[in-house]
């Protein structure tokens, strides 16, 4: 798995962080508008109770087909929204990306005890962005 | 007929019926002509073997009745199993019919339907004996013949007759027989007891039979089915076998398709569609997956491989088109083994869609469309098609196209789609199309995006949408894509001239196609992607959708597009999108004929908003602003463009130097505004209105009469001229609105012109003048530059954004004036009048209770006070005031008057010494007045009755007001003159005239009042003096302002010449609209000198007939008296006048010789007379009055008795020494009877 | 194990003297008793987001506010005070009761009643805590502490808007 975009998105669907991997510096903006109309399918799946899907799970899987990118979502208990766009490949990835949310979302709780940062704020600290990119390389 | 045949045979008709009809979408689509839609019903073998006419009684029901048969297998793939599409074919038993049951004949597809699903033998035999003789044998062979082909599924029945068509003992028989029958069996084979069925046939209307033969044909269909079941099972781990040994060079994918496609037909035909749609999956997926390893290479290409690989030039001839059929014959293609990948896809997919519509699930045929074009993109990119560039986008495009009308039209009630209907019969209870709700939309917008983006690059190929956004689309590739398109499906569309593939080709035949169906697509798309509630997906499409019409040119459109997109962003908080949004909708409304001011908004929120765009990009947005403004200005004459203020600006604060201001005072503010631009910006003007909180007009407005502000005394000579506060509530300024609807003006406004805004705060010192008390709030904040105007009220103004600090100007003092009662609002001298003394209280100075206003008049204004409480000491009048309260005024009445009989007379005469003429005495008095009353000069003028006339007929007075109040800057008390204008009635004028012996007075008056005023009468007091000529004395007459009345008298012989007595003309008036009170008015004049004392004759001694100019001539007058001189006229010694003479000639006709003056000693007795002779030359020719001669009275001073002494005493003494006065005589006195007289001179030729 | 314990226990200790000292801090800075509330409040609310963040890393999706209202009573309380909420009653009207018999932060507090005074302005923090949790979970809750026998004390949570 190779991911070429990771955003963390708030509870009321601003933007916190978006970044995106250097080879796909170029077309940042489409997976911005990509990663801005995901969040629609984020929000049918948190209302409408689709079976199948475990509701119970942060995890959402894949939001929808790309022709170029598969786009997976993740949701927190505090409606924080976390997106990772990898590139589109035929085989399974969903255990990777799983944890890799898992990750994130881990860095994230961290992120909060930083006294420093208020909650639904852009995040940019140096630190933080670094250690997503290093996620991107 | 059985039922399930009759349903049957209706889908035919239907069919039949349907073949005509072209309008069923499903019809017209199938190019290969196939037009079969229907589930093929198969026959299933059943064999049976007994005594015929027992099979004839049972046949026709059994056939009705298995068919029927149909029931959910949970425990088994979920499908349910019915024999809903089968036939029983019923055939005697015969063994060697059949082959021996070995995996060959999987190969072909009767591995089924080839073998009898279930083999019978019904016996009734009811006899023992006659079942142990021949019945028994007939089973065991037949038992024999089926395991020797190894088959098992076989029941055997003992038929038995309805209970009540037996006899008695015949029961007892017949059980005996099963039970040997059973036994018999069972010695056989453990299993096969269950095997036989005891069948006792039903009688009419006998229930408890009747279920007895349900059950056993449902026992037989288990039979059936457990067989069918096994069969399949065995079928499958064939199956699975070749699977194994897919990497063989030998094994062929398209033999093992085959292979299973026959399982998932028969599972159709069983009715188990569930398990026939998961076959079809398997395969799906087994494609995928070889296809993709052996492209990477993980696998070695074996020959199927390169098949695929390589017929698939022709791929848009077997474009994609859903038949949703239940026929199972293949195009040869597939059948031989050589068909391309495209095909082969398709076909797999129909099988899937047909299957989904069959079990209701429309919407995930697009679903797997979706899903099949992915797969099918990813495998030809890796197999490196040798496809045509566009091909596999237009075979996407069409896919898609496809399968949406296809799902619409299974969903639409549309009676000519059979399969429709057959599925209905199947499942009566399934989902209606709307009962799915948005994810259909989901789907139809996930097709319709997919079609969108291969029009899109369809249409890159064609060039239609250049790949970069906004330029012009490059045209001569155009030609030659579309030419290989054309060729490519020319062959194909050919013969299906309804296919889709025709609409795409004309829809790539020329840009206004293409733009047409490009537009429609989008619409569609973007609507279904709301209807699904998926609002950004439907704005990134519409984003794009934008980015077309852009480049299309069809700004209006995108401009709508996009604000909606630039709201969403806005609202999601997206700043980058929402930047990107706003930029393209600069440029969509970035053409002359937009209204400007979106144009300028856009840029200016580009420009404005910090910090995501870089600097430089800010710039050039805010440049493109400022040209374009600059434009505007420069073309269309001045039209303001208003802009929100916020956009650029922003108020930080208003602070002020004080919080309190006087009236009149120059206010001073800081406005701190933050300028948001990256650059300068020059403003031309910058205007900050204030608008007053409540109504100024004060109340004290609508008194008339003279304001006074209330100065302290040291600044008393600054009285200004004029104070009326009409003036003032008039001199309010107004901002002319260059640009706004409503007309409201403002109290005053701060404002400067030409001020450089660098970016961030900046703060402007602005300065200026309230006049008029009140509390004030910044109402207004207009920005102009260039062409466009920032107005601050426009805004909606959100609470804070623009500072309310208010400002107090309070009012500067108290304020006094006088307001005169009569009509026309003037005073008369002389007449007591009433005024009214108005207190303004502005507000400033608090009047308190008890405060006293000092009221002191000019001496000869006569003041009495008539309302309030007020002491009087001397002259001055002290009043005290109650509380007056804020913009109160408190009355006072007094009452003024100016009275000229307070002068004494001998005023009047001084004042007719001084200027010779009494009836101007009256004015002269007043004119006095300042002298001896200390005012400054300049408040004291006369007022002229009318331009010209320099004689005064009125005067102002003034009333001095003191306040015991103190202003507590200069430690001193308030005070103010008030100027009271007095006019006289009349001007009035006296002369004299004789003739001779009588003597006329004449009066005249002139009305100098403002008012017409009516005479009532008018009396000369000395009637014995005085005689009227004229009988006007009882006359009431009017007299407008101007007017002169002149009256007569003829003064009476009797008077005695040397007096002289002072008269006074009474006249009685009243002012117009009061006639009520009648008014005095006394005239006094002095009658001196009456008589006439000499009498003067002048002529002309001619010396020839004519006089002519230049001719000296002589001119003697007479000089004679009348009556006796008077005695202290004469001379002391000698009793003679003597009289100096002077000729005179005002006129200059008169050339005058030497002596024409000299003295005259005169005989002081009447008639004497004397004679004095001149020489005169007249200057011009024409009708000459005579110069005129002049006599002056030289009298001696000196009383009778006392001169008679010193004459006797000093005889000597000559008369020089004697003192005299010269008394020039009046023209009364010495009456020229020839004054009137002309003399003619001739001109000299 | 029993060591692990034994450190919770300290690690309770000094959290219970820490948020003593600061409430002694806040209550000797502010004089206006109701700032020094808010200023409690504030405190506790941020910490509470930080906790609910923290506490849900692994936790399953939440569905209603029941489900919040038990994360508070078992993890959340487990996690702090090494104990769950003894009980927790509800008017059926979106408030909910969590009664702790013995909430350790006051269990020094006598139950003589000369503290009763001070105690809402003490347990300020803990009522922020919990709003913040309710914040972070998109739900807008008032919390109010309600003693009467300490160290026994309820916190009375009305919930306004689900969102």
């Amino acid at each position: 798995m190779n991911p070429v975009c990771i955003a963390i998105i708030s509870n009321e669907n601003s933007p916190l962080l978006m970044q995106t991997s250097t080879a796909y510096k170029s077309s940042e903006l489409d997976l911005m508008f990509l990663a801005h109309s995901s969040l629609d399918v984020i929000e049918e799946k948190l209302t409408v109770r689709s079976t199948g899907v475990d509701q119970r799970e942060l995890y959402l899987g894949q939001l929808y087909p790309t022709e170029q990118y598969k786009i997976y979502g993740y949701v927190t208990n505090s409606k924080i929204k976390i997106l990772v766009m990898t590139e589109n490949t035929s085989q399974n990835i969903d255990q990777e990306v799983k944890t890799l949310f898992k990750q994130l979302h881990r860095s994230y709780a961290q992120l909060m005890y930083n006294p420093f940062y208020q909650p639904g704020d852009k995040i940019h600290f140096p630190s933080f962005v670094k250690y997503i990119e290093d996620i991107l390389k | 007929m059985s039922q399930a045949q009759g349903k049957i045979s209706k889908l035919f008709a239907k069919k039949h019926k349907s073949v005509g009809a072209l309008d069923s979408p499903i019809m017209s689509r199938g190019p290969l002509g196939r037009q079969e839609n229907r589930p093929k019903v198969k026959e299933v073998l059943v064999t049976y073997s007994t005594e015929e006419n027992l099979f004839r009684i049972l046949k026709p029901r059994l056939e009705a009745e298995l068919c029927k048969q149909s029931f959910v297998d949970d425990q088994y793939k979920d499908g349910n199993v019915s024999l809903l599409q089968c036939k029983i074919k019923f055939e005697k038993f015969a063994p060697e019919t059949y082959e021996k049951f070995d995996t060959s004949f999987f190969n072909h597809n009767k591995f089924l339907f080839g073998t009898p699903l279930i083999h019978l033998f019904f016996t009734s035999s009811n006899e023992i004996s006659w079942y142990n003789r021949s019945t028994k044998n007939d089973i065991k062979t037949w038992l024999m013949a089926l395991e020797q082909f190894g088959y098992d599924n076989w029941i055997l029945v003992h038929v038995t007759q309805h209970a009540s068509t037996l006899r008695k003992n015949a029961l007892s028989n017949i059980n005996n027989v099963i039970n040997t029958i059973k036994e018999d069996i069972a010695s056989t084979s453990p299993s096969s007891a269950k095997k036989f069925y005891q069948l006792t046939l039903p009688e009419k209307g006998d229930q408890a039979t009747e279920k007895h033969y349900d059950g056993f044909i449902t026992f037989l269909f288990t039979t059936m089915k457990k067989y069918f079941i096994s069969q399949t099972d065995r079928y499958e781990t064939l199956l699975s076998m070749t699977r194994e040994d897919q990497d063989k060079p030998l094994w062929n994918f398209f033999h093992y398709f085959l292979m299973q496609e026959q399982l998932c037909f028969a599972y159709e035909h069983m009715g188990m569609y569930q398990a026939a749609l998961l076959a079809y999956d398997e395969i799906d997926a087994m494609l995928h997956y070889l296809i993709i390893k052996m492209s990477m290479n993980k696998m070695k290409k074996s020959r199927w491989f390169e098949t695929l690989q390589h017929c698939c030039q022709e791929v848009l001839l077997d474009y994609p088109h859903i038949t949703l059929s239940l026929d199972q014959s293949h195009d040869p293609s597939l059948e031989n083994k050589t068909c391309s990948l495209f095909k082969l896809r398709s076909v797999i997919f129909e099988r899937q869609a047909t299957l989904l519509f069959i079990l209701g699930q429309a919407w995930d045929v697009g679903q797997r469309a979706l899903k099949l074009l992915k797969d099918l993109s990813e495998e030809s990119s890796s197999m490196q098609l040798p496809i045509p560039t566009g091909a596999l986008d237009a075979w996407s495009y069409l896919m898609c196209k496809n399968v949406l009308d296809v799902i619409l039209d299974q969903l639409s009630n549309n009676p000519l789609n059979p399969l429709k209907q057959f599925a209905i019969e199947l499942t009566p209870d399934r989902p209606g199309p709307d009962t799915l709700g948005p994810s259909q939309w989901v789907v139809r917008a996930q097709l319709w995006h997919l079609q969108l983006n291969k029009l899109h690059s369809l249409g890159q190929i064609s060039g239609f949408i250049s790949s970069k956004v906004g330029t012009a689309a490059v045209m001569d590739d155009y030609s030659t894509e579309t030419e290989t398109l054309k060729e490519l499906w020319g062959s194909m569309s050919s013969n299906d001239p309804s296919s889709s593939a025709l609409d795409l080709l004309n829809v790539l035949s020329s840009r206004q196609t293409f733009n047409r169906a490009y537009v429609e697509l989008a619409e569609q798309l973007i609507g279904a992607l709301k209807h699904a509630g998926r609002k950004r997906m439907a704005m990134h499409a519409s984003m794009n959708f934008a980015k077309f019409l852009l480049a299309k040119k069809d700004l209006a459109k995108a401009q709508d597009v996009l604000t909606e997109a630039c709201k969403l962003y806005y609202s999601d908080k997206w700043p980058v999108l929402r930047l990107n949004s706003l930029s393209l909708l600069a440029a969509s409304q970035d053409s002359k004929d937009n209204p400007p001011h979106e144009y300028l908004t856009t840029c200016l929120l580009l420009a404005c908003t910090l910090p995501i765009l870089n600097s430089h990009s800010q710039e050039r947005f805010f440049h493109c602003f400022k040209d374009r403004i600059d434009s505007i200005a420069k073309e269309s004459q001045q039209e303001i463009i208003p802009i929100q203020f916020s956009l650029l600006f922003t108020v930080n604060c208003i602070s002020y130097a004080k919080s309190e201001w006087e009236a009149g005072d120059v206010i001073t503010l800081t406005l701190s505004l933050t300028n948001k631009a990256p650059a300068d910006i020059l403003i031309d003007s910058i205007k900050l209105a204030y608008q007053g909180k409540e109504t100024l007009l004060s109340p004290i407005a609508n008194i008339p009469g003279y304001w006074t502000r209330l100065y302290s005394y040291t600044s008393l000579d600054e009285i200004p001229k004029d104070t009326r506060l009409g003036e003032r509530s008039r001199s309010r300024r107004k901002i002319s609105k260059t640009y706004s609807q409503d007309s409201s003006n403002f109290d005053f406004y701060f404002t400067a012109k030409k001020v450089t805004l660098v970016p961030g705060e900046n703060n402007l010192v602005l300065s200026t003048k309230c006049r008029i008390a009140g509390t004030y709030h910044p109402d207004d904040l207009i920005i102009e530059f260039s062409s466009v105007q920032f107005r601050h009220s426009t805004d909606p103004r959100p609470s804070g954004s623009f500072p309310t600090e208010e400002i107090e100007v309070v009012p500067s003092e108290a304020k006094l004036a006088l307001s005169v009662d009569c009509p026309g609002g003037f005073l008369l001298a002389g007449k007591p009048s009433e005024v009214t003394l108005n207190i303004f209280n502005e507000g400033k100075t608090i009047i308190l209770c008890g405060s006293t206003i000092t009221l002191s008049s000019s001496q000869l204004l006569i003041l009495d006070v008539l309302s309030g409480e007020y002491n009087r000491e001397g002259e001055c009048y002290q009043i005290t005031l109650p509380d007056i309260k804020v913009k109160a005024v408190y009355q006072v009445r007094l009452q003024v008057r100016c009275d000229p009989e307070a002068l004494k007379p001998e005023n009047i005469l001084a004042e007719s010494k001084m200027h010779s003429s009494i009836s101007e005495g009256d004015n002269t008095m007043i004119r006095r007045v300042p002298i001896d009353v200390e005012l400054p000069k300049d408040s004291l003028y006369t007022l002229n009755s009318s331009p010209g006339d320099d004689t005064s007929c009125g005067c102002v007075l003034q009333l001095t007001a003191t306040c015991n109040w103190v202003n507590k800057k200069a430690h001193h008390n308030y005070g103010a003159v008030i100027p009271l204008a007095f006019y006289l009635p009349f001007k009035c004028k006296y002369d004299l005239f004789s003739s001779g012996d009588v003597s006329f007075v004449k009066l005249t008056l002139q009305s100098t009042t403002p008012l017409p005023i009516l005479l009532r009468d008018m009396k000369v007091k000395q009637t014995s003096v005085l005689k009227s000529l004229m009988t006007c004395d009882q006359l009431e007459s009017l007299l407008h302002p101007g007017d002169v009345m002149t009256l007569l008298y003829q003064v009476d012989k009797e008077f005695n010449p040397v007096l002289s007595q002072i008269c006074q003309l009474l006249i009685q008036y009243s002012l117009v609209g009061q006639e009520e009170t009648i008014l005095e008015h006394s005239f006094r004049f002095k009658l001196h000198d009456i008589q006439s004392m000499f009498i003067l004759t002048s002529q002309i001694e001619l010396s020839d007939a004519v006089l002519k100019k230049d001719q000296e001539c002589k001119l003697s007058i007479n000089i004679k008296n009348i009556r006796d001189l008077p005695r202290q006229w004469q001379a002391p010694m000698d009793d003679i006048v003597v009289v100096e003479y002077e000729l005179r000639c005002e006129n200059g006709n008169w050339e005058l010789g030497e002596e024409i003056h000299g003295s005259l000693r005169l005989q002081p007795m009447k008639n004497a007379s004397e004679d004095l002779k001149f020489r005169i030359r007249p200057l011009t020719h024409g009708q000459l009055p005579l110069p005129n001669l002049f006599l002056t009275l030289k009298s001696y001073t000196w009383n009778n008795t006392s001169s008679y002494i010193t004459a006797q005493f000093s005889d000597t003494s000559s008369p020089a020494d004697v003192p005299y006065t010269m008394i020039p005589l009046t023209s009364v006195q010495v009456y020229n009877s020839t004054a009137s007289m002309v003399v003619p001179i001739h001109s000299d030729n | 194990m029993a060591k692990a314990i034994q450190e919770r226990e300290i690690g309770l200790d000094l959290f219970a003297f820490l948020h003593g000292e600061v409430y002694s801090f806040v209550t000797r800075t502010g004089t206006d008793p109701e700032q020094q509330s808010t200023k409690l409040r504030a405190m506790g609310i941020r910490a509470g987001q930080v906790l609910q963040e923290r506490l849900n890393l692994e936790a399953p999706r939440t569905q209603d506010e029941v489900d919040i209202v038990r994360f508070v009573c078992r993890d959340v309380w487990t996690h702090l005070y090494l104990k769950q909420i003894d009980k927790l009653r509800t008017d059926n009207k979106g408030a909910y009761y969590l009664i702790d018999n013995e909430f350790c932060l006051i269990k020094q507090v006598s139950d003589s009643m000369q503290y009763l005074r001070d105690l809402p302005l003490f347990l300020e923090f803990t009522c922020g805590l919990i709003q913040g949790i309710f914040v972070q979970f998109g739900i807008s809750a008032i919390v109010t502490p309600e003693v009467t026998h300490p160290p026994m004390c309820i916190f009375k949570v009305q919930i306004h808007n689900v969102k």
